[in-house]
């Protein structure tokens, strides 16, 4: 095999026909039968499902195994740096330089994260569709540097965020794109409040606006930076935020930047955050006691490692019942879930309205980049000549505008009608059903049934590597987890559902999953959910999966 | 030498130690009876011996395996310490303190001079190149977005719609960050279309997620090589590289010297960081050395571990359009062993013979300066940020680095448009070597366009008269800031800085030139005839239809805060730029910089960009006219009370 340091220039779907190539990006849909809609039963009181947990040994072994790591790197450590100071030139000083990082802060990446470094940041090709292609590489010093082959791995995709599946190179939204490259230029010329506003920009701005059901929008050229840019124009040090403890890290940046006094609050934990709001407001400010200029509750649509959501109907009674403001970050809703995909508000039927602002991404639901805010139009207009990202970082470009106009237009029906529909119902359906075959299986999963976003609990850390090689080998790519992003004992892989995928993709899924599941011992709920309806109205017509089918 | 090998015999212990190692016998004696006695004890204490007996190592081991379970499980358990001074309240009490709370506004609403600012935010038809077309500003405008707007290629519905003033087509665009004309390169633009040809659009996950594309890794390589580092990352988007790669590196108990003119993502990153900041003035390398004097003894003292030391500034600023002396300032940082951050956005492709920046244009090595970041939005006219260095430098930022880590990889087609840029910039250099210099490459073009644009600019008295440059002449982005002379006349402060903040008024009060504000003409110094002056002046908000919310009688009669003047002062350029864009068709820009989030003392400028594709002519041209309608202006207002009063008759604000 030819091993080389540089990446290879490789060309996939040489031989595949126009369809081929279509179908390879988006499944075709098997059947209407696997269609659902996304909406939450309002007659239902909210409620945030139960957390399973582990079996005692599990979580003894989980320690154990942490421990025994930690130990040995410990020792690596130790010994390392008395007998090869070479290895370990980045964490020791040199001339008098303080090394970039420390041993300690670097402990965790060094010596846990390094070994099982062959399960992150894959390089691919080709759009993150439907399958993914994925060069194979090989690590011949314990995945310090890799080497890359000339051969590919076409995987199942189930790590892009790519939720109706408009990571697509063929399509309507592509031409659109491909026109705005060349009517626009590839660039965008400078800030939004120097030059970077074009008609596209209004334009776009106008369209999703209208999707979230606000007055006003305005766009950013990277989500992250959307978050951790906006409190500063929203808040001051007089200011309280409260904030679920799960929170994103951009929005922890932004809110640490804004200068605001933060509290946290247990995830999704009503009763905890109103014991809060209560305490706050009565004490005020710490030691001089004055009353909170503002309160801002900043919550998420969905939160990407755990597949919940946020308890929207309760926090909307919160907000009004103590005339608090509300932040809700839609990077994973919107387009994800709502009988029309338009986020959060949309699935509990609540009026958008009663959120001050929504925000969210382009990345995830429509195969674009960049973010959102979406609010009443004297806050967006304040916004536009306040936040830091418009005066100065660079605008979103337009091809990425040709392509979120694209497909907000295929979802509402503007273009292709039906198309939008298809998509939306095909992502609940899916969701719902891989969620469903899982915890038949016997896996624990965390999330709501609804969510696009799967997390399977490992816990113990070795399995991690074991199923993202194994999954791999076997054409699926999936995403392994663990601490900082999760509690050190909650290791686990999530699946990211799309629309593209069929209902057979799935089952092959749950196939291979079942055997592994045996294979590695972490069907930990084995049993417990055999019974369970896939969908809890009475006249559903879909049967669910059954284990000979596969 | 015999002496001191002692061996175990010959140990006399004194008495007392005789005792001690009695009763801590007893002890031990009594501790495994106890244990013996719990259920299961005694086959603990079985294992325990003879896993001694067999292998002591063993026992360390386990020993060790219990205390760090101890160390790492248990003991660090959050717990959110109560407030000390908290009342005691009952529930009533609490209800009642509920309702009677109220919230301030979640946002305040736009005085006259921020509404100002928003209805001059320019509108681009079309793409951004050297001629532009501009459209009517939408924002504040009572009727909402139009959502019927079809796309580009139905541009005659478009026009129909929205109705594009006559006169603002085919502007000369002086306002654009593509200082090289790439953006609408064909060659860039095919390569993007190949791309999005056979990837789409988004990455569709973040870079340790699958979202890694070879494009990104050949990118990165690109980089490397072409700036001569060991490695590079990219960034989403410019702003945001160094806000979160600043924190990674220096974190509580860490040094950084930071020049007081760096951009507000520098600054912005230098306080969330924690670190001991200590900021030099612009430029000023002895002040710099005499900090690094001052702190001498305190790093001396610092040795387990040392801090990390970084000297952070730009290579070209942004803020002011200067660069430091970077021979002098490498030497300095090897001398004090400290470390060399240097913001390159707007100085790749611009200095430098073959346009690598501040480096190239001194000749020095890239390898003394520790990291570099950049922007590829600028120059290499495509998006997102980069940053270059030593391997371990990099490495850690893929797992530390927030903005890396927590967002979606760069779209690859703006990837692979950043690559070619680097291969259109050296391909143009490579020509002009080969062609002995007949063939100008891009950045050769633009050095030349900044340097005629530059005198042409300081030879006119007109312009000079009432606006001073700030920017060197190798900047292609020009910084006109009023002179002292004229804001003397104005009665308008030298500099500004944001009160309100914290921050801005520790760091100003570190710096030499706050001398600057203590002139007569400082806004806080009530005395001041200025201050005098504007007391007497109150706004009707009322007045204004697009005010209406919110109002209460403490804002009808507020007075001018110092974002007001700030914003007025601006206002006077904003009024400038139009008048250059109505009379003359070409546009020039006031800085977007927000006086609000600055920590650094500004001043409003009248910002020019200078592009390649240029001429002699047309420059002469630009200038002339730029001066004929400076004077038209600035000779209209003599005082602060005529700004004053063009400023409300503009925003249809009555006076009292
Ligand atoms: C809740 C949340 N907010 C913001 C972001 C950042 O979005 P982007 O990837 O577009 O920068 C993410 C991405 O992971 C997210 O999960």
């Amino acid at each position: 095999m030819m091993l080389t340091d540089e990446i290879p220039n490789i060309e996939i779907n040489k031989d595949l026909s126009h369809q081929q190539k279509v179908d390879k990006e988006y499944g075709p849909l098997e059947s209407d039968e696997f269609l659902y809609l996304s909406q939450y039963d309002n007659l239902i009181a909210f409620e945030s499902p139960p957390i399973e947990e582990p079996p005692y040994l599990t979580t003894f072994l989980t320690y154990l195994n942490y421990l025994i790591l930690i130990i040995i790197g410990h020792f690596k450590d130790f010994f390392g740096i008395l007998l090869t100071p070479n290895d370990f030139s980045d964490v020791l000083e040199k001339d008098g330089h303080a090394p970039y990082y420390s041993k300690f802060e670097s402990f965790y990446v060094r010596r846990l994260k390094t070994r099982i470094d062959d399960g992150f940041s894959r390089p691919t090709v080709g759009v993150p569709g439907r399958y993914i292609t994925c060069i194979d590489r090989y690590s011949s010093n314990y995945n310090k540097t890799f080497q890359y082959t000339n051969e590919t791995t076409t995987c199942l995709n189930l790590s892009s965020y790519n939720y109706l599946g408009f990571a697509q190179s063929q399509g309507q939204c592509t031409d659109f794109s491909l026109e705005a490259l060349n009517a626009y230029g590839t660039g965008s010329g400078g800030p939004r409040n120097q030059i970077g506003s074009t008609d596209l920009h209004q334009k776009c701005e106008a369209i999703v606006a209208d999707f979230v059901g606000k007055e006003d929008a305005i766009l950013f050229s990277m989500g992250y930076a959307t978050n951790a840019n906006l409190f500063t124009s929203l808040l001051n040090p007089n200011c309280l935020v409260l904030s679920d403890e799960l929170n994103h890290a951009s929005i922890r940046f932004g809110v640490r930047l804004s200068g605001a006094t933060v509290k946290t609050f247990k995830h999704n934990d009503m009763k905890d955050l109103e014991n809060i709001i209560r305490e706050q407001i009565s004490q005020g400010q710490p030691k001089i006691h004055r009353p909170w200029k503002k309160i801002l509750i900043v919550v998420e649509g969905i939160y990407s490692m755990e597949g919940t959501m946020c308890n929207l109907p309760q926090l909307i009674n919160l907000k009004k019942k103590y005339k608090l403001y509300l932040f809700v970050d839609e990077a994973h809703s919107i387009g994800a879930i709502g009988p029309k995909g338009r986020g959060v508000c949309d699935y509990f039927n609540v009026n958008p309205n009663d959120v001050d602002i929504l925000m969210g991404t382009l990345t995830k639901s429509f195969g674009a980049t960049g973010g959102y805010i979406a609010a009443d139009k004297h806050i967006i207009d304040r916004l536009r000549i306040d936040i830091m990202t418009c005066s100065y970082a660079e605008s979103i470009a337009s091809p990425i505008l040709a392509q979120i106009i694209s497909s907000l237009k295929t979802i509402t029906g503007e273009i292709n009608p039906g198309e939008g529909e298809e998509r939306l119902r095909r992502i609940a359906f899916n969701s719902r059903y891989l969620r469903f075959g899982l915890r038949k299986l016997g896996f624990i999963v965390y999330g709501m049934d609804d969510s696009p976003i799967i997390p399977l609990l490992l816990y113990i850390p070795n399995k991690m590597p074991a199923i993202t090689r194994s999954l791999y080998k076997r054409g699926i790519a999936v995403v392994i987890v663990s601490y900082p992003a999760t509690p050190i004992i909650a290791s686990r892989v999530r699946f990211c559902v799309s629309s593209s995928l069929t209902k057979s993709d799935l089952d092959r899924i749950l196939s291979e999953m079942d055997y592994f599941g045996d294979k590695y011992y972490i069907k930990y709920a084995k049993g417990k959910h055999n019974d369970e309806p896939f969908d809890d109205k009475p006249n559903a017509t879909l049967t669910m999966f059954d284990k000979s089918t596969y | 030498m015999n002496s001191t090998v002692v061996t175990s015999h010959s140990i006399i212990l004194p008495e007392w130690t005789n005792d001690i190692l009695f009763y801590s016998f007893e002890i031990f004696q009594k501790l495994l009876k106890l244990i013996e006695s719990l259920p299961g004890g005694v086959i603990l204490i079985r294992y325990i011996k003879s896993s001694y007996q067999n292998d002591p190592f063993r026992s360390i081991l386990e020993i060790f395996l219990v205390l760090f379970a101890l160390r790492y499980f248990i003991s660090p358990k959050y717990s959110i310490e109560k407030q000390k001074n908290n009342l005691h309240l009952s529930k009533r009490e609490i209800d009642d303190l509920c309702n009677e709370w109220v919230p301030e506004p979640l946002v305040d609403d736009l005085t006259p001079s921020e509404a100002y600012l928003l209805k001059n935010i320019p509108i681009v038809d079309g793409r951004i190149s050297n001629k532009i077309n501009l459209l009517e500003n939408p924002y504040l405008s009572n009727s909402p977005h139009n959502n019927d707007i079809k796309y580009a290629d139905n541009k005659q519905e478009f026009k129909g719609k929205i109705s594009i003033s006559d006169n603002l087509e085919n502007v000369i665009n002086l306002a654009s960050n593509d200082f090289l004309n790439l953006n609408n390169n064909p060659y860039l633009k095919s390569e993007a279309a190949k791309v999005i040809r056979s990837r789409g659009v988004g990455a569709c996950g973040p870079p340790g997620f699958y979202g890694t594309q070879d494009i990104h890794v050949r990118l990165e390589n690109d980089l490397a090589d072409y700036f001569g580092a060991e490695k590079a990352i990219i960034y989403g988007q410019d702003f945001c590289t160094a806000e979160s790669i600043i924190p990674v590196f220096l974190k509580r108990g860490d040094y950084c010297l930071v020049d007081s003119g760096v951009n507000l993502s520098i600054q912005k990153a230098v306080i969330i960081s924690r670190c001991k900041a200590i900021w030099f003035n612009h430029n000023d390398l002895n002040h710099l050395v005499q900090i690094l004097e001052d702190l001498k003894d305190d790093l001396a003292n610092q040795k387990n571990p040392i801090p990390r030391k970084f000297i952070i500034t730009e290579g070209l600023f942004a803020n002011t359009g200067d660069f430091p002396d970077l021979p002098k300032l490498v030497q300095i940082k090897n001398d004090y062993k400290f470390r060399l951050f240097i913001d390159e956005s707007f100085s790749i492709g611009v200095l430098g013979k073959s346009g690598k920046g501040l480096c190239e244009h001194f000749n020095v090595d890239r390898k003394n300066v520790e990291i570099t970041t950049g922007s590829m939005a600028n120059s290499f006219a495509s998006a997102g940020g980069f940053c270059i260095g030593e391997k371990p430098m990099v490495f850690y930022q893929r797992i530390a680095s927030s903005a890396y880590c927590f967002s979606a990889a760069l779209p690859p087609y703006l990837a692979r448009t950043t690559s070619c840029s680097m291969e259109v910039i050296s391909k143009s250099y490579r020509d002009q070597i080969n062609s002995n210099g007949l063939k100008k490459s891009i950045v050769s073009k633009l050095q030349a366009n900044c340097q005629l644009f530059h005198n042409a600019l300081s030879n006119n008295s007109n312009i000079l008269n009432f606006f001073k440059i700030v920017s060197t002449k190798e900047s292609p982005v020009i910084h006109l800031v009023f002179n002292s002379d004229y804001k003397k006349i104005l009665k308008l402060p030298n500099f500004y800085i944001n009160e309100n903040n914290k921050y801005a008024k520790l760091i100003n009060e570190q710096l030499d030139e706050l001398n600057e504000f203590n002139e007569p003409n400082k806004l806080n110094d009530k005395s001041g005839s200025n201050a005098a002056a504007i007391k007497s002046e109150r706004i009707d908000y009322y007045s204004n239809p697009t005010f209406k919310k919110h109002h209460t009688l403490k804002e009808i009669q507020a007075e001018l805060s110092p974002y007001d003047y700030y914003n007025i002062e601006n206002f006077l350029i904003v009024k400038i730029v139009n008048k250059l864009l109505y009379d003359h068709h070409i546009l020039v820009y006031a800085s977007p910089r927000i006086l609000r989030h600055e920590v650094i003392k500004m001043t409003p400028d009248l910002k020019i960009n200078v592009h390649s594709n240029l001429d002699s002519t047309s420059i002469e041209d630009i200038i002339n006219k730029l001066s004929q309608v400076i004077l038209e202006t600035c000779n209209n207002i003599k005082s602060f009370q005529d700004l004053k009063k063009i400023f409300d008759d503009e925003n249809g604000i009555s006076k009292y």
